[in-house]
């Protein structure tokens, strides 16, 4: 589904990552863990296209999309839910929705999409009407997911959505993203700096630092590396 | 060092030049540009040198004019009226100016834009008509103390915002325009500077409105109040140089050589024309005509080295 | 009492008339975050449009709208490519900075342009009903004034329609608040800054031949620029029924100028209010923070 051969990006004059490599497989549920500061949003920015890498490429089932505009790539079925959410916070909950919807193939699909989201985020629907920047930190966390969510994205990019929530919430999230991959086969990458949770929903793992990978493998070893266990658990 | 000979000798030629040439319509030329050149380069501290783009300098200019023309045909000294105008100027600036500074950006061109087209309304209502010379003045009306004020108002402002450009104060002023947040961080009092900068600004062009009502036997009250005092002295400054000594200087001299070249015709073609070669200036020659000779260099060095510009 | 009315119903007129006339800034501002303070200068040019059309073709000020506003997205569109192409090079702050800079060139070329091409003298158009007015007890509604407002009323209400429930109109919602999301959103920012600059355009093109209807000449870029803006800060940027309140607060302030000092200070009472609210409530009376 998604290859990232030897990318290096600049911001400006700055390196922000060195030769990043790694592969996500349709259907996987991949985590990308490192503290802060490390590049995991660098990585998805660039995946989407908002920021182009200065070497290196990227592809999509097959395709190179590191040259492709930003706004095209969701229309290639790559969609990112930032950091922060940037939701459009004068607009109603259901405007931000149908913004969701908006490129030409996901038009015709809205009814039957907004019926599946309010399976799955059942609080997005009582909110229809109101400003989306109303509404609370973790409804907003759903609702940018939702947002997401209504373009039918083969491939869902999410960052950092645990930061300024809950952890009771950020588990349901979590927990309905697990099963939207279950049921649809979502392709999902994650970009996380709670590390037990991040490998914990994940088939693999990727970990960086200071914009390099420095290591990999399946969620559940990564879990129980000495590694990971030293470095983000603060055990050992 | 040889810039300050050059400059010299450039200011005693000058000052010769009445005694030998007597077509006075040389004289008037160098009068004008002595008169845009003081006036852009009012404008060029607050805007070239802080970055702050104000497009009501017509406020100060006209302020200047109107204190000293009542000062002066009231029997003082030009000399004391055009301090007396310069200083009505600065007391103006701090009661609408300084307060301007809450604003940034946009805001600020528009408010201060705002603030001029106030005064002109203000003074063409409450200064209807015009503003003659009185007869015995007007008998012994000669270019010889106009053109020496102008001489001498240009040289101080010069001098001035030379000065400036070498001081701590003319960097603590380059520091806000290039990034007023990183500026704040390493301790420069925004505020403080920037009201410096407009007083200092206002000042000059009060003085500036002052030759420009010594030079002008008789005009509507108004009409130094006029927008056209905000506008010109920005293109000059920009097409020139903003934010360097001698880019007003060269401003000003083109604006006055086109200004002689359409006289004739109809309406303002040399602020189309300016207006023109602005937004190719803005475009492609941020630095203006000082900056073309550098320009060039660094394309050659392209070449040359192969670096990206 | 009747010059109360009458007064206030010049007022409303007018306000009318000034929120068209900030229609079009206020769009593009809140795309594009581009100030372009040439709107003036366009409107005035629409306005030598309009009588250039009416002298030589007889056709009607209202009806010309119909080509005067498609002949004027084309120019916008057309600028805004050959235009935005030189600015991309600049870094974000700079670019505000250059936009309205260019702007303000524009905006002298445009009025020394019109001095050269027609003269500083005072035009207008003076259609069959120009001078007629409707009597309603005592006070006097002129014909133009009625259509004028009538017109504005329309435009505002198409635009916020357009804005609300197309697909479109809700992407320059989205560009407007947030860039960024917008494009991860499949919008192509660029091509909605593109056509929401030509609307801004077109939009200066309908004011444009309402103000042909009364004496102009090319000093008035400088007064409908100020106008325009003064309505921005009271509407708040991104406001778009903010801005006809904004337009009729404009022209209420106005008329209780005219009341109480006299028709020479008008002007004053409008830029005074201006200075205000930029210095106290810059986010305006209806709108978000700018």
């Amino acid at each position: 589904m998604l290859e990232v051969e030897n990318v290096d990006v600049h911001y400006g004059d700055i390196q922000a990552l060195w030769n990043i490599s790694f592969k996500v497989g349709d259907g996987e549920i991949v985590s990308l863990i490192g503290s802060n500061g490390a590049g995991k949003t660098t990585v998805l920015k660039t995946i989407s296209g908002i920021l182009r890498p200065t070497k290196g490429n990227v592809s999509i089932n097959g395709i190179r999309s590191d040259a492709i505009p930003a706004h095209e790539i969701v229309e290639m079925g790559v969609v990112l839910i930032p950091e922060g959410r940037r939701l459009f916070r004068d607009m109603t909950v259901f405007e931000n929705l149908e913004l969701g919807g908006y490129i030409a193939r996901a038009r015709p699909l809205k009814n039957q999409n907004l019926k599946w989201i309010f399976e799955m985020f059942p609080v997005v629907e009582n909110r229809m009407s109101q400003l989306a920047g109303t509404l609370s930190g973790g409804e907003q966390q759903m609702l940018a997911i939702a947002r997401g969510l209504m373009s039918e994205p083969k491939l869902l990019l999410v960052d950092e959505l645990s930061l300024g929530l809950a952890p009771l919430i950020v588990k349901n999230i979590y927990d309905t993203l697990k099963e939207i991959n279950r049921s649809r086969k979502m392709t999902i990458l994650v970009v996380e700096q709670n590390v037990r949770l991040a490998l914990e929903i994940a088939d693999r793992g990727y970990i960086i630092e200071n914009g390099r990978i420095i290591g990999e493998g399946k969620g559940s070893d990564l879990l129980k590396s000495d590694q990971v266990k030293s470095a983000y658990l603060a055990i050992g | 060092m040889k810039h300050i000979l050059l400059a010299t000798s450039i200011v005693i030629c000058l000052a010769l030049v009445p005694l030998v040439i007597t077509k006075e319509y040389i004289l008037n030329l160098i009068i004008l540009v002595s008169l845009y050149t003081v006036l852009s380069q009012s404008w060029n501290i607050l805007g070239g040198y802080t970055g702050q783009v104000s497009l009501g300098h017509s406020t100060f200019f006209g302020m200047g004019a109107l204190v000293f023309r009542y000062l002066w045909i009231g029997g003082l000294s030009p000399y004391l009226a055009l301090g007396a105008g310069s200083i009505s100027s600065l007391l103006l600036a701090s009661a609408i100016g300084f307060p301007a500074f809450k604003l940034k950006g946009h805001y600020f061109a528009i408010g201060t834009l705002a603030l001029a087209m106030i005064a002109l309304i203000t003074v063409q209502n409450v200064f209807p008509g015009v503003s003659f010379i009185p007869p015995q003045y007007l008998k012994g009306y000669s270019l010889f103390p106009i053109y020496y004020m102008a001489l001498i108002l240009g040289t101080v402002t010069i001098v001035l915002v030379y000065g400036l450009s070498r001081s701590k104060l003319g960097l603590a002023l380059v520091s806000i325009r290039e990034d007023e947040d990183a500026a704040e961080a390493i301790g420069i009092n925004i505020f403080k500077y920037k009201v410096i900068s407009m007083s200092l600004s206002t000042l000059i062009a009060g003085l500036g409105g002052g030759l420009f009502s010594f030079y002008v036997a008789s005009y509507y009250y108004y009409v130094p109040f006029d927008l056209g005092w905000s506008f010109d002295p920005v293109l000059i400054s920009f097409i020139g140089g903003a934010g360097t000594v001698a880019g007003p200087i060269l401003g000003s001299l083109v604006f006055v050589i086109l200004k002689e070249l359409f006289a004739i015709s109809l309406g303002q073609i040399n602020v189309l024309i300016f207006g023109i070669v602005f937004i190719f200036t803005v475009l492609f020659f941020p630095k203006g005509i000082i900056g073309i000779p550098k320009l060039l260099q660094k394309k050659k060095l392209s070449v040359v080295s192969m670096k990206e510009i | 009492m009747l010059k109360f009315f009458q007064i206030l119903s010049y007022g409303i007129i007018n306000g009318g008339l000034y929120g068209l006339v900030a229609l079009g800034l206020s769009l593009v501002f809140g795309v594009m975050n581009y100030l372009n303070v040439a709107h003036g200068g366009l409107i005035m040019l629409a306005s030598y449009v309009t009588f250039l059309i009416f002298s030589s073709l007889h056709i009607d000020p209202f009806l010309s709208i119909l080509l005067v506003t498609p002949a004027f997205f084309v120019i916008g569109w057309v600028l805004f490519k050959v235009l935005y192409q030189s600015l991309m090079k600049f870094t974000e702050g700079e670019k505000i900075k250059n936009s309205l800079l260019i702007s303000f060139g524009l905006l002298l070329i445009f009025a020394n342009l019109a001095i050269l091409l027609w003269t500083a003298d005072e035009r207008a158009v003076a259609p069959w009903y120009t001078g007629k007015v409707f009597d309603v007890f005592g006070v006097r509604l002129p014909y133009t004034g009625l259509g004028g407002l009538a017109l504005a009323i329309t435009v505002i209400i198409a635009l916020h329609l357009f804005l609300t429930r197309t697909y479109f109109g809700k992407a320059i919602r989205a560009v407007s608040l947030d860039h960024e999301a917008a494009t991860l959103m499949g919008i192509n920012v660029n091509k909605v800054c593109l056509v929401a600059f030509s609307i801004g355009f077109a939009l200066a093109g309908i004011p444009g031949v309402l103000t042909s209807l009364h004496a102009f000449n090319p000093a008035i870029s400088f007064d409908l620029t100020n106008k325009a803006l003064v309505v921005l800060i009271l509407a708040g940027v991104g406001s778009i029924k903010g801005v006809l309140i904004g337009g009729l607060f404009l022209g209420a302030v106005e008329a209780a100028g005219v009341y109480l000092v006299g028709t020479p200070y008008r002007e004053v009472f409008g830029l005074i209010l201006f200075v205000l609210i930029l210095m106290f409530r810059p986010q305006g009376l209806a709108g978000k923070k700018a």
